[in-house]
């Protein structure tokens, strides 16, 4: 599963978007006619003269690192493409992707996410009170001594008119219109 | 030329950390400029009780390795303009660094700072020599256990085969109420095993644990007794002759019970 996706439309297969897709991206003709059952990458299991998204190519051009378990101190991550990590994310942990990062629990390390200056790549987790948050040549540190309240919702950081902000996320990829 | 002085134990645990942060609070406040490194390659604590965690980008190994520019590794502190912390690597361990990049490391740094203080790892590994190699002097900490000042003696013998000699002593975490009990080693005890000078004595205090995780040095807390006594350790580093601190009144019930010989 470990594969970009990039509105959840290879999960639910939905009529959400071919609209303003502003970076090159592979086509996603066919898909409306497609149930979610339907979502198939084997080519070689694929009926011949049925459209379908070549998902195996996307996934070469933006390979997608899922890891399994909490990062913990001194762990390290770094790689060129996604990142999912389904646990936490320690302080003292990193993270450098190329381009997304997703953390499916807490973000309390250090996460860089465009690592090769992409400003388009985002941070998601559930809960994000990191070390320090880096998106391509951004860098945003927690403030000191906040003990404040964070909300208690799913958040995501990207860069908006040139700044680093975390906002709470939003479904079906409102975030990012342009994604 | 600055001075590079390694804060070290052989024991871990015993408060190098505490000690490198307040006596390099204690020197930039006296209005030195003074640069901490923390050589505990992989598992760096310095940044989190200097509160300066968050702020790291670039570290020891990467400076090392020619990927980053010193000036660019180092972190001001947020209270005091002439102090810097060059954090160490966490993804790392000690093998990323060798005595002679130390020396060469601690050498440059001492041409721009007063002071450079080293926090060593616990052991006497490899850890232990690079943060040992660059240094000109050492403190050696020890609080009053059995296992403390084997490990401290250990420490002295190792520095003095480098060439490192007459290493001062802290003694931390020292409690008057049990000293006087007898439960505790006392001070001269101490110095008598170890048999170097002493350079202050710290008490336990429950306030250090409220600043080390709060990242406040507990130099800067007018309150604490063990700011005090960390005050006058860095008076005394500086050249100052001050008094040991009183821990506690003596009082006539327990000096009886010293002379007799009663413990326990």
């Amino acid at each position: 599963m470990a594969r970009r996706a990039k509105d959840g439309m290879a999960i639910t297969g939905e009529r959400t978007a071919s609209r303003e897709v502003s970076r090159p991206a592979p086509r996603r003709d066919g898909l409306s006619e497609m149930s979610p059952g339907d979502v198939d990458t084997d080519p070689s299991r694929r009926p011949s003269g049925q459209q379908t998204t070549d998902y195996e190519d996307e996934a070469r051009r933006q390979p997608t690192l899922l890891i399994r378990r909490t990062l913990r101190s001194g762990q390290r991550v770094r790689f060129g493409g996604n990142v999912v990590v389904l646990g936490d994310v320690n302080p003292g942990a990193e993270i450098s992707a190329r381009g997304d990062i997703v953390v499916m629990g807490w973000l309390r390390g250090v996460a860089h996410a465009g690592a090769d200056g992409d400003e388009q790549a985002v941070v998601c987790a559930f809960r994000i009170n990191p070390t320090q948050l880096r998106i391509a040549q951004f860098i945003g540190r927690a403030p000191d001594l906040t003990e404040s309240a964070l909300p208690d919702t799913p958040e995501v950081a990207e860069i908006r008119d040139g700044r680093l902000v975390i906002d709470r996320w939003q479904s079906s990829g409102q975030n990012h219109p342009g994604r | 030329m600055g001075e590079a002085i390694v804060i070290t134990s052989g024991k871990g645990g015993v408060g190098k950390t505490t000690t490198t942060a307040n006596i390099g609070a204690g020197l930039a406040q006296a209005g030195h400029k003074v640069a901490l490194i923390d050589a505990d390659i992989g598992l760096r604590n310095l940044d989190v009780v200097m509160g300066l965690e968050n702020r790291i980008v670039y570290d020891l190994v990467d400076v090392v390795e020619g990927f980053a520019k010193l000036k660019h590794a180092l972190i001001k502190d947020k209270r005091f303009e002439n102090l810097y912390l060059l954090p160490a690597a966490q993804t790392r361990d000690k093998t990323a660094v060798s005595p002679q990049q130390m020396i060469d490391l601690v050498d440059r740094m001492k041409q721009e700072f007063d002071y450079v203080l080293i926090d060593s790892p616990a052991g006497i590994e490899q850890g232990f020599k690079n943060a040992v190699a660059g240094a000109d002097r050492a403190l050696v900490v020890a609080t009053p256990e059995v296992a403390s000042v084997r490990d401290a003696d250990r420490i002295i013998g190792l520095l003095e085969a480098q060439e490192k000699h007459n290493p001062f002593l802290i003694i931390n975490r020292i409690r008057p109420s049990m000293v006087k009990k007898g439960d505790m080693m006392d001070i001269d005890d101490m110095i008598e095993i170890l048999a170097i000078e002493l350079l202050g004595v710290v008490p336990d205090d429950e306030a250090i644990v409220v600043s080390t995780n709060r990242g406040e040095p507990a130099v800067l807390n007018g309150q604490s007794r063990a700011g005090e006594a960390y005050r006058n350790i860095t008076r005394r580093l500086l050249g100052e002759n001050i008094p040991m601190m009183k821990l506690e009144e003596d009082t006539l019930f327990g000096k009886l019970r010293k002379m007799i010989g009663f413990k326990g």
